[in-house]
Parts: C-alpha cells; structure tokens; sequence
C-alpha cells in the first residue's frame, strides 16, 4: 500500500498553518484516501488501479490548500450567502414584473458570467461581430441595390416590356410600340423611350458631352411625374417634323442656368441642331433606367438624322389597368405582336420562332441583373453566420460542460428547466447582441469601402448607409443568431439528468452526448465553409478565365479618346475625314507616340452599326444570326496599333479613297462564317451597286465585350466610310495616360468647340468592364477566407477541448506505456473522420447550391471538378491542421499532470 | 457566485443534516451522501474536506480523534449545540428559498 501521509505531504501545501494543525490536516486526508483505496481494492480493483481510482480523489491540490487556507480566514458559509440572496429579493412585484424582473435578472446574471469569463466572452462575441457585421454589410448593399423605393407614385403598378429573339436580342422596334399602343387593352397608359446615348451640348457655356435619351407621348404620365418647371412635351412636338424642344433635368438645369426660371424658352444646341428648352425635371426625377439622361427630347416615330437610333429598338413602359396582372398584359402584347407578324410577312421573317414577349415590374427591370449577385452575396454571409453560431454554440457548450453542476444543483433545488433553457438562451442571446454591435461597426467599415472601392456599375452602390431598416434588421439577425447559437447548449442542459451534475468528475452520459453534439456541429462547420470556399473558387476561376482570354489585341499601353464632329461644321463625307486625316497627322508627331489610328468605335466597347451582307455567288449562312456583320470603319494602321494580327492579305493604305474600289478586312470570324473551307483574299461582298473586294484577314477582337463570343466584323476603310464619330487609338512608348493633355491640346488647335470624351486606356477600359465581376470574386473570396478563419477556429476549438478532457485517459495511456506517436494517432484520427465527414457533406452541398451561380460563372462548370478537389484539400488541410496543435500538446502530456487532472 | 453558493450551500446542509443523527468520519460523510442520494450526489476527498473544515471553524461542527483497535486513528464530527441550533434555522429558510425560487421559476401562463 502507498504511504499516503508522505503523498499527502507531498502535494498539500499550507505554508500558514501551525505545525499539529497541518499535521492533522495531512493525517485525516491521508486517512481517507485510505479508506478509498481500501475500498477500490475490496472492489476487486488491482493495486495499481487502486491507486489511481484513489488518487482523482484530488483533482487541484492547489485549490484543496488554498480552500483550507482560506477556510481559516472565516470564508463566510456559502449558505449564509445564499439565504441573504434570496431576502434581497424577496420583495418580487406582480406576475408581469415578475417576467420582467426574471429577464432582467437573467441579463443581469449573463453579465456578470461574461464579465468572469473574459476569454470565452470576447471570443464568442468578436465572432458573432463578425457573422454580424458581414451580413449587416450586405444587407445594407442589398437594402439599396435592390429595396430602394422608386420615385414614382404607385410604383408596382409600372411594367417593362419587351420582345427578345431566340439570342436575348431585344426586339421592339418603333412599329411594333405603336401597334401595342393603339390596340392593348390592359394598359392605362403606354410610353417608349430609346436607349440613352450621348450627345454634343453647345449654346450653353462649354461644350459637353451628355446623356440623351427620347421619350414618346405617354411617358410622363405612365411614370407619374412630370417636368417641376415649363410643360412635357406637345403632341405637335412628338410629330415628324414637329418643333425642335427639350426637358432639361435638375442639374444640367443648376449648372448651366443657374437654376434660373428664365431658362424654359431659350434655345440650346444638341448636336448643333436648336432646341426649346419647354421643361425642366424636379431634383429627385430618376430615369427608368442606369443612367440618368442630361436632356429628353421627343421619341418621334421615325428618326431624324441626327438621333439615328442602334437597330431602331425602343423599351416599353406601361401603367397597368385596375385589376390586371403582369401576366395578362404579357398575352395580350403577344398577342398583337402575332397579329402584326401575320399581316406583314417582312417582320415574321425577322421574327423568328423562338422569339417572346418579356413583361415584368419596372423594378424587376432595374434590379434584375444585380439581384442574382447580390443574392449569392447574401447566401454566402448567411454561412458566414452560421458558421459563426456554430463556432460559439461550441464554445458554449464547452463551457455548458463545465456548468452542469451548477444547473444541476439549481435544477435539483427545484428550478423550472424551462427557466434554465432561458437562462442559457439569454446569455447566448446577449453574447450575439453585444456581437452584433461590434458588428455593426465592422458593416461601417465594409460599407465605407464599397461605397469608396465598388465598381461604379453596380447601380445605387454607393448610396448604401446603416440606416434605421438595417439596424433594425441588425438587431432581428442578433437575436436569431443568439437564439440558434443558444440551442445546443440549451438542449443539452434539457437532457442533463436531474442530479447527475452533482457528481464531481463523473465521466457522464451527458457528456457523451455533448460530445457528439459538438463533433456533428464541426462537420456541419467544416462542411459550410467548403461551400463558401468552392463558390469563391468558382468566381475565381471565372475571374481568371476571363483574364486569360485571348483579346485579339495588345491593350497595354494604348490611350483613348472619343470624338463626335458636329455635322453642321462637318456635314460632308469629305470635311469629316479631312478633320480626322490632320488630327491624326498632329498626333502622331508628339512626342511618346508610337503609332496611331482613327476608327468609329474603340475597341471592344460594342459596335455602334451593325448591317445585313450577301457575299456574292454564296448562299446566305443559315444559323440564328442570319447574315448580321458589325460594321467597323477604320485608318490605315489600325490594326498595327491595336496589334491585331493579319492572317491573310494586307493592311488599308492611303490608295484606299473614296474614287477607288471599294475594300474590306474581314475577321476569322467572318470567313468562318459566311466562307468556309475558301479562300477569302478576292471574294466580292454585295452592297448596292458598288461591292466591296475582301484584301486582308485579322484575328478576331471580342468587339461585343469580354464574355461575348468575337462576331463577324467587316472593316472598311475610313477614308471610304467617313462618320462623324472619330475614335481616336494611340499607342505610346511608355504610359499613355502621358499623352492626354497633348492629345487635347492638338484637338483645341483645329476646334476649339470639340469637346474631347471618353479619355482613357484601353487598360482602363478593360478593367472597367471586368470591375462588377472582379467586385464579386473579391467579396466572396474575402467571405470565404474568414469563414475558413472561422472554420479552423471551431475545429481547433473542438479537438483542443476533446484533448482537454481525454487529458485523463491520455495519461493513463502514456503511463502504461503507450508512444507519442499512437497518442497523436488518436487525436488526429479524431479530426480526419470529422474532417472527412464535414468535405463530403460540403461537397454534397456545394453540388446542389453552386448551379445558382450559373449566371456569374464563365467558361467553369458550376460542378468543376479542379476547384471542388482544391477547396477540399483546403480545407482537409486547414482542419488537419486546427487538430494538428492539440494533439502535439496531448503528447506532451506527462503522465502524472494527468493523473490529478480532471 | 450564485451557483457556486447553490452547490457549497447545498453540501453544507447535507452533511450538517448527516450529523444530526450521529458523530461520523469524514470518508463516511462522503459515502452516506452519495449512497442516500442513490448515486446522484457525490463528492470528493479534495471537495468535501475543505467544507468541513469550514464548519469546524464555524463552531458548527466539532472534530475528535478517535482511535480504534487495529486500526490507525480517524476523525470523528459531531455536531455542536450551535450547529444544531443553525441547523434549524438554515433548514427552515433553505426550504422557503426552495418555495420562492419555486415561486419564480415555475411556468406561468399568464
């Protein structure tokens, strides 16, 4: 048998204490170690497990000592304590009070364990800060993007529609508005208006470009405003022919009139042509659409020459009828659309069968392209969140472990559990309230950033605020998250068998099934964020796909600029190209320039004109694009500045002029085409009287943006096609961005009325259109990081506390002889089934949730295997090594520390 | 701490109530509490030393070295006029605690 008393001595340690009342101190306890060991041995235990069965008789010798230490101090008895507790509140109000007093008191009580347990407490509450704020964040985004009110009254009872072929194009042309016009009969009223381009202001200080757009009649009253100054416009105005006027909006109105009443009546020149000023809009008007338009004119049933509208395609607004639905309005345009189509076989030809009439809430219209973003945005911070209440429903139920006593004792004493559930429920729920003013603070930060760094395509970004609906919305995801975080440990304390946390270092059932809680809660952690991380890694693969796409030209190193000649100074084909011809000729003497060229349009920013050709002796291409071609107007050494390859044949030059031959480049696209399998060199294409000859091939340019497939383009020479819209290429030895103030310097010396536009790279261009994509990859990329940060935390959190409490075992097993490496073995094993267990389930997830990003995708498939093996590993390995530290600890475990440990 | 309190001042009751009946060793304490409570309440050495030792200091409690024959000495606790006397006292209020957080607690339909 050990000698107790020298074990006794060994650990006990009262260094106050007079020397007979230590040594009775260290003979009683002595003695009844004994007597356990005694006991365990009658049990039929063998010595050594005697010993040991004896020995966690005493988890903390240090607390035993300090107890008896303090017990000599006169410590005033627990129950003296308890007793006067309950008289402070013996004078309890009514029923009602009573509640109140219960909550507040729960609150209360929350507090003051939070405040003892700082570790547990800034670590639950700088989590739920985080799920918080992000989604706070978000919502605030979304509150603006997509909730904003629109400025009109009754607002839902406005429709958009339209009519798409088969291939997404829009499809209404002027006729076929008129036609719904005069014969619907679910709308109260009809408007159409164009697309809004830009315009060349003049007769009103310096001259500008500006945003048009050209409203029918119906307009302002299907919006349901009108102009706060002057008129809207007159039916003699919406004629052909009718007087030339125009609605200003309120601040082209505060900034070139002073804001002054006098302004209706005077005369402004768009594109040279005089215009009446008839109207001015109200501050708060907002176009039914992205951008608002500087000036409206009339929408006149067919174009002048000055407003040549692309494809002639108009949008359509509608105010529905009392009592009709969307739907019904939807049959009846459709319904006229195949009136007219049978009547007039020239527009069933352009209609193709697959084609549909589109009607949906002018919201839907303004929101739709942004809301399957944001949406995805919202899903993804809704794992964020989850993961962050999984994270502190862990840490509380470690901690619940750690309380069963004291929930025991307070459910023996006679405590409702209902009561109990609603104290733990409380505590969670302050820890998520206290988490969700952190957060708030975090979705200020987030918010400040988008509104500074966002791209400025996604419309109404940047007039996300934490305003009242969002706190509101704040407080309601508080509470939720407290409520779900709260439910395990809540749970748990429902189960605990009545008096079964009494027993001091009871390896119970209750702890069993904590156990079990807990490792589910780690899976389903693990599994979320490999959710997140493959939806991250989706976008980024789209991200770099994109970015690896081959252009067809070298953008770097290329400036940019727009020009639009007044066709009242420059009325004539000839005075056209000799402007550009002598601009061109400046140019490319400043210094820095390596080679220039003119075109009417940039590069990759969609055509402006588009036409029908017939190659001759070839039968028209079948297919849903017909025999379509963009049409591109371009200087010799276009294509050496924009570094776009020849493939066959050669370059303009100055030969190519109006008296000569008609010529064209074709891209590859175009051969492949309308010329397969021929050589294009020499093929005529039919234009009226006058064919063009094909002398050269380039590569193709994704003329119609990033993601579209390159389309059949057709150059010409610019001196063969002059227009007054002149785009200026340049590419330059070094930064082009250098060359601008030369650049307009040299446009000043031949016109000194010409405003220059559109300045930029082409890198900058390029980047612009990528900002909305790169935003969304960045975000969710910046989500999915912190929901692994989070992740490993919960991992590292659940295998550190299993370590924690097997640190007995541990021992035991160390002691009888077992290796650090089978320690680790265990320990680790642990993580790799939950780790497993949490990727399958995440990729389960992940392959019935990342076909919503369909529509934010490009060229990957929603079920890519690469990103789902790599998000996998990412988190294997992060999960690995969350479980990694532990369990290098539980090998450094020394056998005797665990004995005592408990 | 409230539950901490709950817990000591449970303990404190039973093993003052243990004695009532008769003086016992401390290992007997133990081993009564947890056999009367069929198993559900158990101490430890190391937890339930340090609450006698309270009450001894109290003046509640009295402790004795008793030697038997055979058999290395043990200590016995009695209780002492004053422990009785509190005993009652405490027994009394503790069950009308018991009523009012009952009263609290219990779920109201209001």
């Amino acid at each position: 048998m050990p000698d107790w008393r020298s074990y006794v001595r060994e650990h006990l340690h009262l260094p106050d204490a007079r020397p007979e009342r230590e040594a009775d101190i260290v003979e009683e306890i002595a003695r009844q170690l004994e007597d356990a060991y005694e006991e365990a041995r009658r049990q039929g235990l063998s010595e050594a497990e005697a010993e040991v069965s004896a020995v966690t008789h005493v988890a903390d010798w240090q607390k035993l000592s300090d107890e008896l230490r303090l017990s000599r101090t006169s410590k005033p008895l627990a129950l003296d304590r308890l007793i006067e507790q309950s008289r402070d509140r013996s004078n309890l109000p009514g029923r009602m009070g009573q509640f109140f007093y219960g909550v507040w008191f729960d609150v209360l009580f929350a507090w003051r364990l939070l405040a003892k347990n700082r570790g547990f407490a800034i670590a639950a509450i700088l989590t739920m800060a985080i799920g918080i704020g992000a989604n706070t964040a978000v919502f605030s985004i979304i509150d603006s993007a997509l909730f904003f009110p629109l400025p009109y009254p009754q607002a839902s009872r406005i429709i958009f529609a339209t009519t798409v072929r088969g291939d997404g194009h829009p499809f209404v042309s002027k006729s076929v508005f008129a036609s719904w016009k005069n014969r619907n009969r679910s709308l109260a009223s009809i408007a159409a208006y164009s697309d809004i381009f830009k315009t060349t202001l003049t007769g009103a200080g310096v001259p500008d470009r500006l945003p048009l757009a050209s409203v029918s009649s119906g307009f302002f009253s299907v919006l349901g405003v009108g102009p706060m100054l002057g008129r809207a416009f007159l039916p003699s105005e919406l004629q052909p022919g009718g007087p030339a006027a125009v609605i200003l909006s309120y601040p082209l109105w505060r900034s070139r009139f002073d804001a002054s009443p006098k302004a209706v009546g005077k005369t402004i020149y768009l594109n040279d042509k005089p215009f009446t000023v008839v109207g001015v809009m109200a501050p708060g008007f907002e176009f039914p659409g992205t951008v608002n338009p500087a000036v409206l004119v009339p929408l006149q049933p067919s174009d002048g020459p000055l407003f040549a509208q692309r494809f002639g395609v108009v949008d359509v607004l509608g105010r529905l009828k009392p009592g009709v639905g969307v739907a019904s309005v939807q049959a009846d345009l459709e319904t006229i659309l195949q009136q007219d189509a049978e009547r007039a076989p020239a527009l069933l030809q352009r209609l193709p069968k697959t084609s549909r009439t589109i009607v949906m809430p002018l919201r839907e219209r303004l929101v739709g392209k942004t809301r399957s973003a944001l949406l995805v945005l919202w899903g993804a911070v809704g794992f964020l969140l989850l993961i962050a209440c999984v994270n502190v429903a862990n840490l509380a139920l470690a901690r619940a472990l750690a309380r069963e006593k004291e929930i025991a004792v307070r459910v023996a004493l006679g405590a409702e559990r209902r009561r109990v559930m609603r104290q733990l429920l409380t505590e969670s729920v302050l820890v998520a309230t206290l988490g969700g003013m952190a957060g708030i603070a975090i979705a200020c930060a987030v918010v400040w950033v988008v509104r500074h760094f966002g791209p400025a395509e996604l419309p109404r970004l940047h007039n996300a605020t934490i305003d009242f609906p969002v706190l509101l919305f704040t407080l309601g995801v508080s509470v939720l998250a407290g409520i779900l975080a709260g439910l395990a440990p809540a749970r748990a304390a429902w189960r605990l068998p009545a008096a079964e946390g009494l027993k001091e270092g009871a390896r119970s059932s209750t702890g069993r099934g904590h156990r079990r809680l807990r490792s589910a809660l780690m899976v389903a952690e693990i599994a979320m964020a490999l959710m997140l991380a493959i939806g991250a890694g989706l976008l980024v693969g789209s991200f770099l796909k994109i970015t690896g796409l081959d252009l067809g030209l070298d953008p770097h190193n290329v400036l940019t600029a727009e020009l639009a000649l007044p066709l009242a100074r420059y009325a004539t084909p000839a005075e056209q190209l000799a402007f550009a011809q002598s601009l061109l000729k400046r140019i490319r003497s400043l210094p820095g320039v390596v080679a220039t060229a003119g075109a009417n349009d940039v590069p990759m920013a969609h055509f402006n004109e588009a036409m029908s050709v017939k190659i001759q002796g070839m039968p028209t291409p079948s297919g849903p694009r017909g025999n379509g071609v963009g049409l591109e107007a371009v200087t010799p050494g276009f294509f050496r500045t924009m570094r776009i390859p020849f493939l066959a044949g050669r370059d303009f030059n100055v030969g190519d002029s109006a008296s000569t031959a008609p010529v064209a480049i074709v891209n590859q696209a175009f051969v492949r085409h309308f010329l397969p399998n021929r050589d294009p060199i020499g093929e005529r294409i039919g234009r009226g009287s006058r064919p063009m000859r094909i002398v050269g091939v380039v590569a193709n340019v994704r003329q119609q943006g990033l993601l579209n497939a390159p389309f059949p383009t057709l150059y010409n020479p610019y001196a063969q096609q002059p227009t007054a819209f002149v785009s200026l290429l340049i590419r330059a030895s070094g930064n082009p961005e250098g060359i601008a103030p030369a650049l307009r310097a040299q446009v000043e010396q031949l016109d000194d009325e010409l405003p220059v536009f559109g300045v930029a790279t082409m890198d900058q261009r390029l980047a612009k259109m990528e900002a909305e994509r790169r935003f969304e990859m960045i975000v969710l990329t910046a989500f999915a990081i912190v929901a692994l940060l989070l992740a490993a935390l919960g991992v590292y959190g659940v295998i550190s506390y299993s370590v924690s409490e097997r640190t007995h075992e541990i021992g035991i097993r160390m002691a009888l002889g077992a290796k650090k490496g089978t320690v680790m073995r265990i320990v680790m094993g642990k993580t790799l089934v939950l780790a497993f267990l949490g990727v399958a389930t995440g990729v389960g997830g992940a392959l019935a949730l990342t076909r919503y990003l369909q529509s934010l995708l490009f060229q990957i498939r929603p079920d890519d295997p690469l990103t789902f093996a790599l998000a996998a590993a990412l988190l294997l390995a992060t999960a690995l090594l969350a479980g990694f530290l532990p369990a290098r600890r539980a090998t450094a475990i020394a056998p005797i520390t665990a004995l005592r440990y408990e | 701490m409230f539950g901490r309190d709950l817990k000591k001042g449970s303990a404190e009751l039973l093993v003052l109530s243990l004695l009532e009946e008769r003086p016992r060793h401390s290992y007997e304490i133990g081993k009564l509490i947890e056999s009367r409570s069929r198993g559900r309440i158990a101490f430890r050495i190391g937890s339930l030393y340090p609450i006698l030792c309270r009450l001894e200091d109290r003046g509640l409690i009295q402790g004795r070295w008793v030697e038997k024959a055979g058999e290395r000495r043990r200590r016995f606790y009695r209780l002492t006029p004053e422990g009785r006397k509190f005993l009652a006292r405490q027994r009394n209020l503790w069950e009308q605690f018991v009523a009012a957080v009952n009263q609290v607690a219990r779920p109201r339909h209001a």
